[in-house]
């Protein structure tokens, strides 16, 4: 068999291709991130079934006190910010629950990239998750309970996204913990509700004071702890994440 | 003064119990376990 | 030549492993002094003239919050920090042993609560604010012996139990501060003012007796419970092996 060598025009001829840079850690956290809101999105079952609870729980405690002792408008940020804690909770535990499959975590552990990108990536694609439900409750909340929006809507925008950061970050690093565990579903509602406490209350007794026209500064001494627990904890969770991962 | 002193009572009778009960279950989970080493004990000496 | 270790001690990997046959010291002081500390609390202490009898339930209330959070607590932080520094198991087994000894004292602080707030104040529960910052500790402590039952692997077990340790520590003061801001919003209705400040000679000596006892009771609680962790480890060690 003849040996048949035919040259190449130069734009085909095989480079070897340039050395990969693995992704620095800001980088790789929204890489995750997107992988899992992707994940998310193709199957959607999460994010559906965290919207219908949040509906249905907002629709249930309507009618589970009088509403002619009470004005729905006082009940409203109580309802409010359990269901979002509660809806958080549901995001959450799929956060790691997706590694599962496959021994996923594996693969990811062995990328090139910083453990707490791990961590932060996941920790916004669960904020978006969390966000997402605000999204959708907040304004139902306004119209079952005759809740008028109209000029505090930013404000609480504003505490929402506070508050949903500080339940995901403490979140997502329990989710990390509890999936390797035996009682995972249980366990992270136990683990984790004790640490929403502050972020709750804060978020609840702000709402209820915008809601009832009082100026923002009244509310400062709850923003404050609010603040602080975001900033503490957003640190200390980060560096405590690569503890909940080693081999 | 107030005649409540079946408060403090009570209070004291629970607090006593409380501790000394957890002081029985470690005793009684101490023995469990002395029984489980010797078992152990014996059962890796009758390998040897 | 006499074994100079103490009596039914025997040394393993683990470090020593108490084999039973000596009555606790430690601990039976504890209990004696605890006892003492009745006495003198229900014979020998003056009766507050505003509250009644029922004052007397500080004596025991105050002092198993003191043990509870300053010790208990404390001593599971800061080992849990250690452990992750140094690794050292040790360090997990005082923390787990803190931890459950914590929890009998907490149990005690939320129960003898109530019977102090029903005289005093009317009703069971108010949620005043230490007795609702007890409570999350109770919570969060039986959130760590559940982790902790839930993680069969040692050294897991150990590395997340320190992480939940670490972060619980940091919660504490949270919890303080918005239980503390919503009390000064939602005063309760105090039906009689709880002690005043300046008590009488008397009355603080059976206090400082009393932390001094609860102290020592925790230490000897503390140290049979690690006790118990270390024979444990080292039993599942030998069933392991075979």
């Amino acid at each position: 068999m003849p040996d048949i060598t035919v040259a190449l025009p130069a734009p085909l001829v095989p480079r070897p291709a340039p050395a990969a840079t693995p992704p620095g850690t800001l980088r790789a956290a929204w890489l995750v991130a997107r992988k899992d809101l992707a994940i998310e999105f193709r199957t959607r079952t999460a994010f559906f079934s965290a919207m219908v609870f949040a509906l249905l729980g907002i629709t249930i405690f309507y009618f589970a006190w009088d509403a002619t002792a009470v004005a729905a408008i006082d009940l409203a940020p109580g309802v409010l910010w359990v269901i979002f804690t509660f809806s958080g909770l549901l995001g959450l535990q799929r956060s790691f629950g997706v590694e599962q499959a496959d021994r996923a975590m594996d693969a990811l552990l062995a990328a090139p990239v910083d453990r707490e990108a791990i961590y932060l990536g996941k920790a916004l694609a669960n904020l978006l998750f969390v966000v997402g439900v605000q999204v959708i409750a907040l304004p139902a909340v306004a119209l079952f309970y005759n809740v008028p929006l109209g000029d505090v809507w930013l404000p609480l925008a504003g505490i929402a996204l506070l508050a949903a950061f500080g339940i995901v970050v403490v979140g997502t690093l329990f989710s990390a913990m509890a999936v390797n565990t035996r009682l995972a579903e249980l366990l992270l509602p136990m683990l984790s509700l004790p640490f929403f406490l502050p972020v709750v209350m804060s978020a609840a007794q702000t709402t209820a004071r915008l809601l009832a026209g009082r100026p923002v500064a009244e509310a400062w001494p709850w923003l404050r702890i609010l603040l602080a627990f975001d900033l503490v904890f957003i640190v200390a969770c980060t560096l405590a994440f690569p503890y909940t991962v080693e081999e | 003064m107030p005649t409540n002193a079946g408060y403090y009572e009570a209070a004291y009778v629970a607090a006593a119990v409380i501790l000394v009960g957890y002081a029985l279950t470690l005793a009684v989970r101490m023995r469990a376990l002395r029984v489980r080493l010797e078992a152990a004990r014996d059962q890796q000496d009758g390998r040897e | 030549m006499t074994d100079a270790a103490p009596e039914g001690v025997r040394s393993t990997p683990h470090g020593p492993s108490y084999q039973g046959g000596g009555v606790d010291l430690l601990l039976l002081s504890g209990f004696l002094a605890v006892a003492a500390v009745y006495v003198r609390a229900i014979a020998f202490t003056p009766v507050e003239a505003v509250q009644g009898p029922a004052q007397k339930i500080l004596y025991v209330h105050a002092t198993s919050a003191f043990v509870a959070l300053y010790l208990a607590f404390a001593l599971l932080a800061v080992c849990s920090g250690l452990y992750l520094w140094l690794r050292d198991e040790k360090l997990d087994r005082v923390a787990e042993s803190a931890a459950e000894v914590g929890l009998a004292f907490t149990t005690v602080v939320l129960i003898t609560g109530p019977l102090w707030g029903k005289p005093i104040w009317g009703t069971w529960w108010t949620w005043d604010a230490r007795l609702t910052a007890t409570l999350f500790l109770w919570f969060l402590i039986l959130g760590y012996l559940l982790l902790r039952g839930a993680v069969e692997e040692r050294a897991m077990r150990a590395r997340y139990s320190a992480v939940l340790g670490l972060l619980a520590a940091i919660l504490v003061p949270f919890i303080h501060l918005s239980v503390y801001l919503f009390r000064t919003l939602h005063p309760m209705p105090i039906v009689l003012k709880p002690s005043a400040p300046s008590m009488p000679t008397e009355m603080q000596a059976t206090f400082f007796a009393g932390f001094f006892a609860f102290a020592l009771l925790f230490a000897g609680l503390l140290r049979a419970r690690y006790r118990l962790a270390t024979l444990r480890d080292q039993v599942l060690d030998l069933e392991e092996s075979h």
